[in-house]
């Protein structure tokens, strides 16, 4: 049985008088406007190209990362409103999450059914 | 401007003492305010929207802004021992941010050290702790962690998340369509403490300690590969970047979190396939996403069908042949697990296997359905239970239950990392797995959290090398309050 918004009452032998449909996807910022400024860039930075080492005559090491090696909180807007929240250290995984493309499509809303109770 | 803004001194109080750490008392954390006249935390105008302001006593946002701050830093600095003040230098700025995403913050540990006369040798420690296990300041003037956070968020303009801002309660009363400032901040000190590995392990990484000067960081060496049976930091490069997308095999073995996930971890699902013989055993599984799933006790037992024989489309379609059945989908393509477990329900069924596509790990099984319950438990296994079931169908049987040997988020008795795969496109390990329920403070989304929980990072700072203020094993949680 195929469900859409303009499906009529199901055959009596097999379910309720019910129709359900999906709603089209969430909105979500496209991948490639996603521009983190030069510090969010920097926290992203896990090359190690921006940390700097300090050998000191007791032999131990410091090291300063230098604003790189930074974990980054990003949010969505979720079904209902709702402020989804995320922490990476990627900034493909957080372009990805925060333009829906984190592998699950967010279907959000079923059309209540016509028949009240599904069962 | 650069002020000291706010302590976090408590008084002392006597904690444990490692006997290789020097006796501390409850840690001095202070927020130290880089932002300039009328901005940030220095900020005179009021929230843009009144539901953003809660039980915040400040007068403004700047005023809010360092309340929360000052919460956050006095929640780590009563649970954390350290003689030595550690200083987060703090600042508000303009970071991304458009109608339906932000950056919302980062944050960091500003260095590390290693070989400084405390802790391990050869290992590098977050400059907060190093400190903390030395007993002097290492160094010098500067910040122990860093953090800055979106003030755009607060604009009040819809093309930034909505308009709806950061809510500044220190509650847990976050109205939707705002963002709880306090726990992210909460969230983000941890990994600026301690939390967070620091080696090169994602796309086109080199797998090593880039961030520590070649040393293994102290939180590495809690993370062990069930596959390989080797810690991070006896791993080569190659073995560490292939371990941090090795998700379900990428734990946590420190002791500490070990002895306590008891305490915080329910039972995680499993699926016992229960006919044919040829394929009878017990399966680990995961739940769907949807709240309001109902599993009763002793499980759901009954006959499988194959959802994806019986309908064309198992996103939007049902069938009759479902009623009182388990239904047995591939993870599908169109949509999340929780529609065609709705679809199913619909129809009569009893419980959903949701199999993977992809050959190792179990499925994601994010997503919800706004304005429907799902209340039939389904849950999702890996591709060779599907499998295994679909060339049975006609005489296979199965019970989604509860294990009784195994907690949620857990591996052979240890806590999962966040190592995703398929997702190969940068793990973030420093994280918990996003299968520990009920959710906890550093998995990698948020989840439903109490006000102030902290849970299995307590346990997990100890075990990276931190003197904790509280009797570990004492530390009563109950689905999100916490004592102490």
């Amino acid at each position: 049985m195929r469900f859409t918004a303009t499906l009529l009452a199901a055959a009596a032998t097999c379910l309720p008088c019910a129709v359900a449909a999906e709603s089209p996807e969430l909105p979500a910022t496209p991948r490639s406007a996603i521009e983190f400024g030069p510090s969010t860039q920097r926290a992203f930075d896990r090359s190690g190209d921006l940390v700097s080492l300090e050998e000191r005559p007791d032999g131990s090491l410091n090291v300063r990362q230098n604003g790189s090696f930074q974990n980054v909180s990003v949010a969505r807007v979720g079904p209902g409103g709702k402020i989804e929240t995320y922490c990476t250290t990627d900034s493909g995984r957080a372009r990805d999450w925060m333009a829906r493309l984190d592998g699950r499509p967010a279907n959000v809303e079923a059309v209540a059914p016509a028949g009240g109770d599904p069962k | 401007m650069r002020c000291v803004i706010a302590t976090g001194l408590i008084t002392a109080l006597l904690g444990l003492v490692m006997p290789e750490f020097a006796p501390l008392h409850a840690a001095t954390i202070v927020i130290q305010n880089n932002d300039g006249v009328g901005e940030g935390f220095n900020e005179t105008d009021a929230p843009p929207n009144g539901n953003q302001v809660g039980n915040n006593p400040g007068a403004n946002l700047g005023e809010m802004r360092v309340n929360v701050f000052n919460a956050a830093a006095q929640r780590w600095g009563q649970l954390l021992n350290s003689a030595i003040t550690i200083t987060i230098a703090a600042e508000f700025n303009d970071l991304f941010c458009d109608q339906f995403s932000a950056v919302l913050g980062q944050a960091a540990a500003t260095g590390t050290a290693a070989n400084f006369g405390a802790g391990s040798a050869n290992v590098a420690y977050h400059i907060a702790l190093a400190e903390s296990l030395a007993g002097f300041n290492i160094n010098g003037g500067d910040a122990e962690v860093t953090a800055t956070f979106n003030s755009a968020v607060d604009s009040g303009n819809a093309n930034c998340l909505g308009g709806g801002g950061f809510y500044y309660g220190l509650d847990g009363n976050a109205p939707d369509g705002t963002t709880p400032l306090f726990v992210v901040v909460l969230h983000e000190l941890a990994h600026g403490l301690g939390f967070s590995q620091l080696a090169d392990v994602g796309p086109g990484g080199t797998g090593e300690f880039t961030g520590t000067g070649g040393f293994p960081d102290a939180f590495s060496r809690n993370l062990h590969d069930l596959e390989t049976a080797k810690s991070w930091d006896t791993m080569s490069n190659g073995e560490r970047l292939a371990s941090a997308v090795n998700d379900p095999d990428l734990v946590w073995e420190g002791t500490q979190v070990t002895a306590q996930r008891t305490q915080f971890l329910d039972p995680a699902p499993e699926v016992d396939i229960n006919a044919p013989p040829g394929i009878v055993g017990t399966h680990p599984a995961n739940f769907g996403e949807e709240p309001t799933i109902v599993l009763p006790m002793g499980g759901v037992t009954a006959d499988v069908v194959d959802g994806d024989a019986l309908v064309g489309d198992p996103c939007a379609d049902t069938s009759g042949a479902m009623a009182g059945r388990i239904v047995l989908y591939d993870l599908p393509a169109g949509c999340s697990a929780a529609f065609p477990a709705f679809l199913a329900e619909f129809s009569g069924a009893v419980g959903v296997i949701i199999a993977n596509t992809s050959a190792t790990g179990l499925p994601d099984m994010s997503g919800q359905i706004t304005n429907q319950d799902v209340t039939i438990p389904y849950v999702g296994v890996m591709q060779q239970v599907g499998t295994d079931l679909r060339a049975n169908i006609g005489s296979a049987n199965a019970t989604i239950g509860e294990s009784d040997t195994v907690l949620n988020g857990e591996n052979q008795g240890m806590l999962r990392m966040f190592a995703p795969s398929p997702f190969v496109m940068g793990s973030s390990v420093s994280h918990w797995a996003s299968e520990a329920r009920p959710d906890l403070l550093m998995e990698s989304a948020r989840g439903e959290l109490g006000y102030n929980q902290v849970d299995l990072t307590l346990p997990a700072m100890n075990d990276i090398g931190w003197s904790v203020n509280v009797d570990l094993g004492e530390i009563f949680f109950m689905h999100g309050f916490e004592d102490p």
